[in-house]
């Protein structure tokens, strides 16, 4: 039985994960090398990356067709608990994003939500053997509308934007017409002016900061000039571990959370950058074969809806970093620092490694 | 993300009247093939923003890599400036007249501070200051922190000692230091708070002080703060050489003491006392009076700064017949022989009378007498037999109305006028030296011409210069100079000189056992409104020893004297004090070796 396990498991998915953690652990200590709390980091760091194995093993050990039995339950809870940090959350930054927690800090409740969301949506669409017109996607919109709408309110775009991409990707998979979900696109393209006028001001300059950084460089285009600044200057080989000039002379704003790629892109130069790239396509490409080879049409759309999720945070957290995306404030999974995401991102690699143990024969 | 159009999955056509189950296994089939397709083409889709993302890593890596690592140097490094140690100013024989003393200072690092308590609690007491203050001061996220400037040795020790590695570090900051207090101000003068010359031999002789400064290359942080423990020589500071004076500390502590004491008792307001080797050109002593404390330049008035021995001017009076004879026989107007009478006065052109001082009166006497007894009727007869355009000529040749070129900063010309402008009386009043300004070391420089085979050298006070190995990189060689008046002429009126102090107005200034020759001057000061001060005179004295050949020339001014106050009075018996001193520190034997037995006795200087 043990053997069956240890010949089963998808070891790729695995090594991946692990060599993705370190990679963050390195980048982390970078970022915070000459910090008079660098050893409070790596000990915030270990105790995030080992509550996360854990949940690696508890959600790889049980059957995902378990999971979120009552979905309807779940997803009220969820909603409840984007809704409690509303009124109850700690502003940090000028989001309200955190719950306390004492000695853990503090929680993110929106990174639990997405985990959260992808299996609610995955058990909505699960009955659902068709979707044969547009309007047939409505309630599945919905379902990902209203959390979205709540986390927009704290204020995190990049997140709400997550669910978004979550959800055209689990529509896909569960079979929804591509003409159908270009509508919707084109939809919220022309919807998108108005949008403009509901977002905050520092989104909006963000977003003029993206399409032209060098009108505010000291403020919202300064992170962005100066991210680009370090990646490029690591250049092939990049400058060594601990030698990057833009993070240890702090040119770069928090760097250990959502800016950490620059850290790589800065010491280990284009050769660390795409081998870390290459890691996050490995760990992807395992985790759409895992939705392919599901057995069932819970397990391919609870996969595709965690990879989507990765793969949305990377392509757009690297994208900002190297100005070709706006800034949000998207992490780099398992990279960038902040417990609720590395635990979420583990724990749905627990869920993958799930999928993947009980997977269609031949699959 | 973007998505592609929706194509049926591909598949064998759907036979018509197939049963239930076969239909369901077709469509659970069917199913399967649509979500390996579609797991597919999200895969691609995320191959291509990849790629994308591939592309941009390669073009910021690559292609603008050259042109981002430009900018982040730009923002990140800085050059400082890395000050040369600056060299010592030195006497004749190498004694210190400037030097630097060092203050180390200590800074703190405090983004490398592993426990800010601990430190704060260890460092403020040695450094004196409260921990509120000091973990104000050492905040996390800085990288500099003065603890401690210019601090006691024991401050550094202690924060030495607690061995904070790189925590903590020590800038040496030198300051430039006169040992000597006032000894000397005018021609050492002083460096400014950048250790840069401002004044005196600083000045001049700035570019070898100085050094050749070094460079390094210092971090900065996203604020442009400096972080001194980045600090990176590009290029080793080249200390500066040590200049070596001609001035010698013993001869010019003599000056001034005698100078100071002179003052005192005549109540001059001011006041200098020159000495020279009048065939070198070497200055030895430089006395002023008053003098400031370069160490303080501040406190000093600004009008105590200047050099008066060369940037202030002076009427010399008698002493400026010695020019006159020496231009008379050059151009052999007058002979030695021939006599002049004077009567007290003398009716010039213009109606002007030239009245001999306190109203004495030489019935018969040569240009020997008229030197010896300084007499201004004999003096104007000569000047007269002379001419202007012959006695301006000589003059110039003298110096006169021409910087000497010493090599200290600030010197004047003089006053010379030219002939045209000697209206009245001019020829005659400057022929006693009144009507000419001239500054003290001119006036010198002329004397010493005449003890120096009638050659003019450029009187100088850098003797030698070597660097930091000792090496000497300039050393100065006497010129030659060029003839001022014959050799016969200068000998001629140092005789005349040796006379003056012999049987003349400058006894005072005899030392016993030395041939003196020697010249008195009591001139009137112009008072600022025109015409003369009623009550105001300069006094002074120029001599050369030993007389048949002169290794000191001595100028001595007295400038303000009240009453009863003249050169042979006042200023004589400074140079016979000084004369006495410098003679015997300097070993020059006596002309006459029979009063060796009236030497004073012989003490440790």
């Amino acid at each position: 039985m043990r053997a069956r396990w240890l010949r089963e498991v998808d070891w790729v998915l695995i090594g991946a994960t692990v060599l993705l953690a370190a990679f963050g652990v390195v980048a982390l200590i970078s970022a915070r090398h000459g910090f008079a709390d660098a050893a409070s980091f790596l000990r915030a760091r270990t105790l995030h990356l080992s509550l996360g194995a854990l949940a690696l093993v508890a959600f790889a050990a049980k059957d995902y067709r378990q999971l979120a039995g009552a979905w309807q339950v779940v997803y009220a809870g969820t909603l409840l608990l984007l809704a409690s940090v509303l009124v109850l959350g700690d502003t940090r930054m000028g989001a309200q994003r955190w719950i306390a927690l004492g000695a853990f800090g503090g929680f993110q409740p929106s990174e639990v939500a997405k985990l959260a969301l992808v299996i609610t949506l995955a058990r909505h669409l699960e009955g659902v053997k068709s979707l044969p017109r547009l309007r047939a996607l409505f309630p599945f919109a919905l379902h990902i509308a209203i959390p979205a709408a709540l986390i927009v309110r704290q204020p995190d775009l990049g997140t709400a934007l997550v669910l978004l991409a979550v959800l055209a990707a689990v529509l896909y998979v569960a079979g929804a017409r591509a003409q159908d979900l270009a509508g919707v696109a084109a939809a919220a393209a022309v919807t998108a002016p108005f949008l403009w006028r509901l977002l905050h001001d520092y989104q909006r300059r963000r977003l003029t900061a993206f399409l032209d950084p060098g009108a505010d460089p000291l403020g919202t285009g300064y992170a962005l000039i100066q991210s680009k600044i370090a990646v490029g200057s690591g250049q092939i080989l990049g400058k060594g571990l601990f030698s990057g000039t833009q993070s240890v002379l702090r040119f770069i704003p928090e760097q250990h959370t959502d800016f950490v790629f620059t850290v790589i892109g800065e010491e280990l130069g284009l050769a660390g950058a795409t081998l870390l790239l290459g890691l996050y396509l490995v760990w992807l490409w395992r985790a759409l074969r895992i939705a392919e080879g599901a057995r069932d049409r819970l397990g391919a759309l609870v996969a595709t809806g965690i990879a989507a999720m990765v793969a949305f945070h990377v392509v757009v957290n690297v994208g900002m970093t190297v100005g070709l995306m706006p800034v949000t404030g998207i992490p780099l999974p398992l990279v960038s620092h902040g417990g609720t995401a590395i635990l979420t991102t583990l724990a749905g690699t627990g869920m993958l490694l799930s999928i993947h143990l009980r997977r269609r024969p031949g699959g | 993300m973007t998505l592609p159009r929706r194509r049926r999955p591909p598949g064998r056509g759907q036979p018509p009247g197939r049963r239930s189950f076969l239909r369901a296994a077709e469509a659970e089939l069917d199913h399967l093939r649509m979500i390996r397709l579609r797991t597919a083409v999200l895969f691609a889709v995320l191959w291509t923003a990849l790629a994308g993302v591939g592309v941009r890593l390669v073009m910021l890596h690559i292609v603008q890599a050259p042109e981002l690592e430009r900018v982040a140097e730009r923002q990140q490094l800085g050059t400082v400036q890395i000050e040369a140690n600056r060299g010592r100013l030195l006497d004749r024989l190498g004694r210190p007249l400037a030097v630097n003393v060092e203050a180390e200072s200590a800074f703190a690092t405090p983004s490398k501070i592993a426990d800010h308590e601990a430190f704060i609690r260890a460092v403020a007491p040695v450094v004196g200051q409260r921990p509120a203050e000091l973990a104000r001061k050492l905040a996390p996220d800085r990288h500099f922190a003065w603890l401690a400037r210019r601090a006691a040795p024991e401050v550094t020790a202690a924060l030495r000692a607690m061995r904070l590695g790189d925590q903590i570090g020590f800038l040496t900051e030198t300051k430039r230091s006169y040992p000597n207090g006032t000894l000397a101000s005018h021609v050492i003068g002083f460096a400014g708070v950048d250790n840069q010359g401002l004044e005196g031999a600083e000045l001049a002789f700035e570019e070898m002080l100085r050094g050749r400064p070094g460079s390094a290359r210092i971090e900065r942080d996203a604020m442009g703060r400096p972080r001194f423990d980045t600090r990176a020589v590009v290029r080793e500071p080249a200390p500066g050489a040590d200049v070596m004076l001609t001035i010698d500390q013993v001869i010019q502590h003599i000056a001034e003491r005698e100078l100071d004491r002179a003052a005192t008792s005549t109540g001059a307001a001011s006041g200098t006392v020159l000495i020279m080797d009048p065939r070198s050109g070497e200055l030895l002593a430089m006395a002023t009076h008053p003098r400031y404390d370069p160490n303080a330049v501040g406190r000093a008035q600004d009008s105590v700064l200047a050099n008066r021995t060369i940037s202030a001017v002076y009427e010399p009076g008698s002493t400026f017949k010695i020019i006159l004879a020496a231009a008379a026989m050059e151009a052999g107007a007058v002979t030695t022989r021939e006599v002049f009478t004077s009567t007290g006065e003398l009716r010039v052109a213009g109606g002007y009378v030239i009245r001999e001082a306190r109203g004495r009166k030489f019935p018969r006497q040569t240009l020997g007498d008229i030197i010896r007894q300084s007499s201004n009727v004999g003096a104007a007869m000569v000047a007269g037999r002379l001419g202007k355009e012959r006695y301006h000529e000589a003059i110039r040749r003298f110096g006169f109305g021409t910087p000497t070129g010493v090599d200290l900063p600030g010197e004047l010309a003089g006053l010379v006028p030219p002939p045209a402008q000697w209206l009245g009386p001019g020829l005659e009043t400057i022929g006693f030296g009144q009507g000419i300004s001239v500054t003290p070391l001119q006036m010198l420089v002329a004397a010493s011409a005449l003890g120096n085979e009638g050659r003019l050298i450029r009187p100088h006070v850098l003797r030698a210069a070597r660097d930091p190995e000792g090496r000497l990189v300039r050393v100065v060689v006497p010129e030659p100079g060029r003839q001022a008046t014959s050799p016969e002429v200068a000998r001629a009126v140092v005789a005349m000189m040796e006379e003056a102090v012999n049987k003349g107005t400058g006894t005072l200034a005899r030392v016993e056992g030395y041939r003196i020759a020697g010249k008195t001057g009591t001139a009137q000061k112009p008072a600022p409104g025109g015409g003369y001060m009623p009550d105001a005179f300069v006094a002074s004295f120029v001599g050369l020893v030993p007389a048949d050949n002169p290794r000191l020339a001595v100028l001595v001014i007295l400038d303000g004297v009240k009453g009863e106050q003249y050169g042979g009075t006042a200023a004589a018996p400074v140079f016979q004090a000084v004369a006495t001193q410098v003679l015997w520190h300097l070993r020059l034997p006596p002309s006459e070796p029979a009063a060796l037995g009236r030497l004073p006795p012989r003490t440790v200087p």
